[in-house]
C-alpha cells in the first residue's frame, strides 16, 4: 500500500510523494486528531499542521517506522500538544457543568422527536466517558469497527483497544440504564 | 441527584453472565469464530440476562454507527495545503528566487564597497580630530599648572621639586595614569558585565 509512496522518497520526488500520502491519509489524520479534540474546526486546523509538519520531514524519512505509524505518531503529537496548550488556558468543554446546563437549555433537548433526543443523549454520554475510552470507541466507529486501524492510529496494542471497547460500551450501557434507556 | 438501590446497581455491573459479556460484543463485531459462535448462541439462547444484554448491545451499536459520523474535510483541504507547501518552501528554494536573492546580495554588497573610501577617510578624520582634542586639553593644563607655580607659592610648596620644576614631566605622567585609570574602570565594567552572560 505504500510502496508507491516509498518508490517516490527514495527517488526525492518528494512532491510528488506528499500528494499521494495526502490522497491516502487526510481524512484518517482527521479521524484521528478529532477523535482526540472532540471539534472540528479545531482538527482540521490541526491536520494542516500535521501535514505542514509531515512536508518539512520527508525528507528524513528513512522507512524505519511504517509511513503511517510516523504519520499517526505526528498526528498524536501534534493533538497532544495542542491540547496541552488549551489545558494551561482552559475554555468550557463538553465535560464542564456549565456544557451540560447550556445543553439542558437547547430547545433539541426538548424536542419531541425521538431519534434526535437520543442522538443528544448519546453525545452527553459519550462525553462523560474518561478519555482513553472515549477515544478508542470514536475512533472504532470512524474506522468501520477495525481494531487494526484503531490500534495503528493509536499507537496501542490490539488487546487494549478490545480492553477499552468493551469498557466504554458496558460504561454507556449503565448509563443508559440510568436514563431510562433513554435511545432503546 | 437521583439516588439508587444497592441491588440496582450491582445490576449495572453484572448486565450478563461475566464470563458470556465480552464473548458476546465478539461476537457482535463478529470476531468469533464459527465454532465459538455456535456455542455462544446456544447460551444465549437459554438465557435472559445474556439475551438482553446483547439486544442493548445492538441498540447501543446502531446507536453509535448513526452518531459517530466521520467529519468531512471541505473540498480545497488539499490543494490549499499543496498550496502553502508551494508558497513556503517550493518558491523560497526555486532557481529562479535563489539568484534574484544572489542579485541582491551582490548589489549591497558593491554599494557597501563604493562607500568604502568615504567611511575610512571619515574614521581617520574623527581619529585626527579626537588627537587634537586631547592635544589641546593637555596644552591647556600645562598652562594652567605652570601659572600656578609661577604665582601660587602655596601650590609649589605641596609639590615635590622634582615636579615644581619640570611640571610636562609631571604633566605626561598624571595623564598616562589617567589613560590606565580610565582603562583598568572600563575593563572591569566589562567583566562585571559579560563574564556573568558566560554562565
Amino acid at each position: 500500500m505504500e510502496q508507491d509512496i516509498r518508490q517516490r522518497l527514495d527517488a526525492r520526488q518528494y512532491r510528488e510523494a506528499f500528494e499521494l500520502l495526502m490522497d491516502r491519509f487526510q481524512n484518517k489524520v482527521f479521524g484521528l486528531a478529532f477523535s482526540m479534540v472532540r471539534n472540528e474546526t479545531m482538527a482540521e486546523d490541526l491536520t494542516q499542521d500535521v501535514f505542514m509538519k509531515i512536508w518539512k520531514a520527508l525528507p528524513g524519512y528513512h522507512g524505519d517506522a511504517s509511513l503511517s505509524t510516523w504519520i499517526y505518531t505526528i498526528t498524536r503529537n501534534t493533538c497532544l500538544t495542542e491540547i496541552k496548550k488549551r489545558t494551561a488556558r482552559p475554555t468550557v468543554s463538553f465535560d464542564e457543568p456549565e456544557f451540560e446546563d447550556a445543553l439542558e437549555k437547547l430547545p433539541a433537548c426538548q424536542t419531541s422527536d425521538r431519534e434526535a433526543g437520543a442522538e443528544l443523549d448519546i453525545q452527553v454520554m459519550l462525553a462523560r466517558l474518561p478519555e482513553k475510552y472515549r477515544r478508542v470507541i470514536t475512533l472504532f466507529y470512524l474506522e468501520q469497527k477495525s481494531y487494526d486501524e484503531v490500534s495503528a492510529m493509536l499507537g496501542i496494542p490490539m488487546g487494549t483497544v478490545k480492553t477499552f471497547l468493551f469498557r466504554a460500551r458496558k460504561e454507556l450501557l449503565k448509563s443508559n440504564r440510568r436514563n431510562g434507556n433513554v435511545y432503546a | 441527584m437521583e439516588m439508587f438501590t444497592p441491588e440496582e446497581t450491582e445490576h449495572w455491573t453484572l448486565m450478563a453472565c461475566p464470563d458470556y459479556e465480552a464473548r458476546i460484543m465478539d461476537w457482535l463485531d463478529g470476531e468469533l469464530s464459527a465454532v465459538e459462535r455456535k456455542s455462544l448462541e446456544n447460551h444465549v439462547g437459554g438465557c435472559a440476562a445474556c439475551r438482553d444484554f446483547a439486544e442493548e448491545l445492538k441498540s447501543l451499536d446502531a446507536v453509535l454507527t448513526s452518531t459517530i459520523r466521520r467529519p468531512i474535510l471541505p473540498e480545497n483541504f488539499k490543494s490549499k495545503i499543496l498550496g502553502r507547501v508551494d508558497r513556503e518552501f517550493s518558491t523560497r528554494h526555486s532557481d529562479a528566487a535563489i539568484t534574484q536573492l544572489k542579485r541582491a546580495e551582490e548589489a549591497e554588497f558593491q554599494a557597501l564597497r563604493a562607500e568604502l573610501p568615504k567611511l575610512v577617510l571619515r574614521a581617520n578624520l574623527a581619529l585626527g580630530l579626537d588627537a587634537l582634542g586631547y592635544l589641546g586639553i593637555a596644552a591647556i593644563a600645562w598652562l594652567l599648572l605652570d601659572y600656578a607655580l609661577a604665582n601660587l607659592p602655596a601650590i609649589s610648596a605641596l609639590l615635590p621639586s622634582s615636579i615644581s620644576q619640570n611640571p610636562a614631566q609631571f604633566l605626561a605622567l598624571a595623564f598616562s595614569a589617567a589613560c590606565v585609570g580610565a582603562g583598568l574602570a572600563f575593563g572591569m565594567k566589562r567583566v562585571v558585565q559579560d563574564v556573568p552572560r558566560l554562565f
